[in-house]
């Protein structure tokens, strides 16, 4: 199964939001990563069909998506970035009312409702209104629904936001093994939701991909770019306002450690660094990353 | 299909606003004809002033005294009654006109009561005196005369006096007056009359209906849940349909039970004796040759078509833009502005063609719509324009829906 982004382009008035964009994926999790207005959101929604291009297509297998129509979209799971529910709606009948969306009958998709409920750990809250529902409690829900009709094609748009590390974490291995042979892109700010997941990294940037590649290929990218700084707290302060700094660590004697990304030796003694993938993304978009 | 429009119709329930609208309408209108029973005065046949249901009685009572056949010989011995105490009255003017019905009695005497006020003050004969009274202050020979020389004067006067009929609309009506039976038959109908009257407040329950139905489309934008439901194999086809269906049924189940809700407020006091008696016991103006049960009922279908047909609209606005305000406005303000406008000349025709001044006059008004040859009368152009609204607008409603952009 092979879905194929062909040259995609939106444009909103005079702002080009995703431009000529074109990859080709294949089974396995693709992470999608990119500062925020970079169009990861209108580029998921356009390979969800809620979205019109302004040109290129979307093509599975060779085959133009807005052209199957329905037969498309029945493949498909979609959690947006931000979305609604029916706030009367328990978490149950919303279930329902998506199982039927996806074309499950009654019995059918009431069973497939609880099963999800259950792996997202959901099911004792199951008839609580789901306007009664956390931040977190919503997102496993949206996770739920997006998983009902066992998509071959699974779009997760910052999936883990209002996740806590523990809940993150029973997410990130329940899409690994759903990711076998199915298409995943998720898109997120999170690199830790990726970092461990993904077969392929797609970093944008105003629009465009920049990099594309397997993370240990794409995290290479910032090799000999990252650098560890032993510094007193003092110096570490004027650093994080003068420089890319990944992280600074006090120790309670006054010192501190930085690690700064730069292309060139930030300070006398400091030293290299094999680089992670947040290393990466803050090289890819120093430039807008706040001092 | 069927468990997407139980949910879809789940959420139409859901919108409280639209709720609390639907239950309003529904409260105000069977409390107002409720109301008109209690707040009505009339006076008695021993010329004592009663109201509520005392004065239903009376109405009955007057109403039931008349029944018969209103043929020539009928109609001149009752307008013989008529002049008579036109006279009497006439004689002890001006103090007489000022009197209520107490003091007639107290000053004259009941007998004189009985031969002045309690005729003139009778709608029966008050309606056969200005029906039969011809441009030269004689009587027309007949009921169907006198009937017909004021169609004739009506139609030469234009509606309102602006919108003159042309010679199709005229052909037209007086088709229709050529229909009504002859002699007409009079009696009792007053739960038919007031049910036939009260017919024209039922536009409100078609607001209340805009206002339930304006969140269909919309809320999914305003709610964002259109990004997880338009993706789905049902999302763009399916969904949309059962929408459609759902607000249909909605308007159809919400529509019947104000009807049957109403209805059954008047004839419970009323009664429903004599749906079987022409229309004109409504008013002798009255050109449909229809019974009065059959009239009411056609308002209540044509109602149920301008519902449906509103319906449609509103859910074409719902399905174009993020708020449901503009859904509910927009019909909304439709409703008012054909109240307002049937009452000015100027606009009085274009305010036919809305929703609740069009229910004010179908079935009762002389008011007809002619292309050339062709010449309707309002109800049928009603039916025509709300039935295409349907036929139209639900489709380019579920189509906008399906073209909705996430964005």
């Amino acid at each position: 199964m092979e879905l194929t982004l062909d040259r995609l382009t939106k444009q909103f008035g005079s702002k080009i939001a995703v431009d000529r964009v074109s990859a080709t994926l294949t089974p396995g999790v693709t992470g999608l990563s990119g500062a925020n207005g970079a169009g990861k959101t209108t580029l998921m929604r356009m390979v969800c069909d809620v979205l019109r291009p302004t040109s290129g297509q979307v093509l599975l297998d060779g085959q133009d998506t807005v052209e199957m129509g329905d037969d498309y979209r029945a493949l498909l799971g979609y959690l947006p970035q931000d979305f609604g529910c029916y706030p009367d709606f328990s978490a149950l009948d919303f279930m329902r009312y998506m199982a039927t969306l996806k074309g499950f009958g009654n019995r059918d998709g009431r069973a497939r409702s609880m099963q999800l409920l259950e792996e997202v750990g959901l099911a004792d809250e199951a008839r609580r209104k789901v306007k009664t529902y956390s931040g977190g409690m919503r997102q496993r829900l949206g996770i739920a629904q997006a998983m009902l009709n066992d998509p071959a094609i699974l779009v997760l748009d910052e999936p883990t936001a209002g996740l806590d590390p523990k809940e993150r974490v029973h997410f990130r291995n329940l899409i690994a093994g759903f990711a076998q042979n199915k298409i995943v892109i998720l898109s997120t700010h999170i690199v830790s939701d990726v970092e461990f997941i993904a077969n392929r990294i797609l970093v944008m940037r105003q629009g465009a991909f920049v990099l594309d590649d397997s993370p240990e290929l794409v995290v290479a990218q910032a090799a000999g770019k990252v650098w560890e700084c032993h510094v007193d707290a003092h110096r570490a302060e004027e650093m994080a306002s003068g420089m890319t700094v990944a992280n600074v660590r006090y120790a309670a004697d006054g010192h501190a450690v930085v690690r700064v990304v730069a292309d060139e030796l930030p300070m006398g003694g400091a030293t290299p660094v094999e680089p992670t993938l947040e290393d990466l993304y803050l090289y890819v978009f120093r430039d807008q990353v706040e001092r | 299909m069927g468990s997407l429009i139980r949910f879809e119709l789940r959420k139409i329930l859901n919108n409280r606003a639209g709720m609390v609208a639907c239950a309003l309408a529904l409260v105000m209108l069977v409390g107002i004809t409720v109301l008109d029973v209690f707040t009505t005065e009339t006076y008695d046949q021993s010329g004592r002033t009663c109201a509520g249901l005392e004065a239903l009685d009376a109405y009955r009572a007057r109403q039931e005294s008349h029944a018969g056949n209103l043929d020539a010989a009928r109609v001149a011995a009752d307008l013989t009654i008529y002049d008579r105490a036109s006279e009497l009255a006439k004689s002890e003017e001006p103090a007489y006109s000022s009197m209520s019905s107490e003091q007639v009695l107290d000053v004259y005497g009941f007998e004189f009561w009985r031969d002045t006020y309690a005729v003139l003050q009778d709608t029966y004969f008050r309606r056969l005196h200005q029906v039969m009274l011809t441009s030269d202050e004689t009587y027309a020979k007949d009921l169907g005369q006198g009937m017909a020389a004021r169609a004739n004067l009506d139609l030469d006067h234009g509606f309102r006096g602006r919108y003159s009929y042309s010679p199709s609309e005229r052909a037209l009506w007086q088709e229709k007056l050529a229909g009504i039976e002859s002699p007409l038959e009079w009696g009792y109908a007053d739960g038919w009359v007031s049910a036939f009257n009260w017919t024209t407040f039922l536009g409100f329950a078609v607001a209340a209906l805009c206002v339930a139905l304006s969140g269909v489309f919309s809320s999914e934008y305003q709610n964002r849940t259109d990004s997880i439901v338009l993706p789905t194999k049902l999302g763009k086809r399916a969904l949309p349909r059962a929408k459609v269906v759902a607000s249909l049924v909605f308007t159809t189940v919400y529509w019947w039970i104000v009807v049957a809700a109403m209805m059954g407020g008047i004839f419970a006091f009323f009664g429903t004796e004599g749906a079987s008696l022409p229309v004109q016991v409504a008013g002798f103006t009255n050109l449909y040759p229809l019974t009065i049960g059959k009239a009411t009922l056609l308002r209540c279908v044509l109602g149920y078509v301008v519902a449906l047909g509103m319906a449609a609209l509103t859910l074409l606005l719902s399905s174009k833009v993020r708020s449901a305000v503009v859904p509910a406005i927009v019909p909304v303000s439709l409703m008012l502005l054909g109240l307002v406008g049937i009452f000015f000349n100027p606009t009085a025709k274009l305010a036919g063609l809305l929703p609740l001044g069009g229910m004010t006059w179908s079935y009762m008004q002389t008011v007809s719509y002619a292309v050339g040859p062709l010449a309707l009368d309002l109800p049928k152009v009603l039916l025509l324009l709300y039935g295409a609204m349907l036929l139209a607008l639900t489709p380019l409603a579920m189509r906008a829906f399906t073209r909705h952009q996430v964005a």
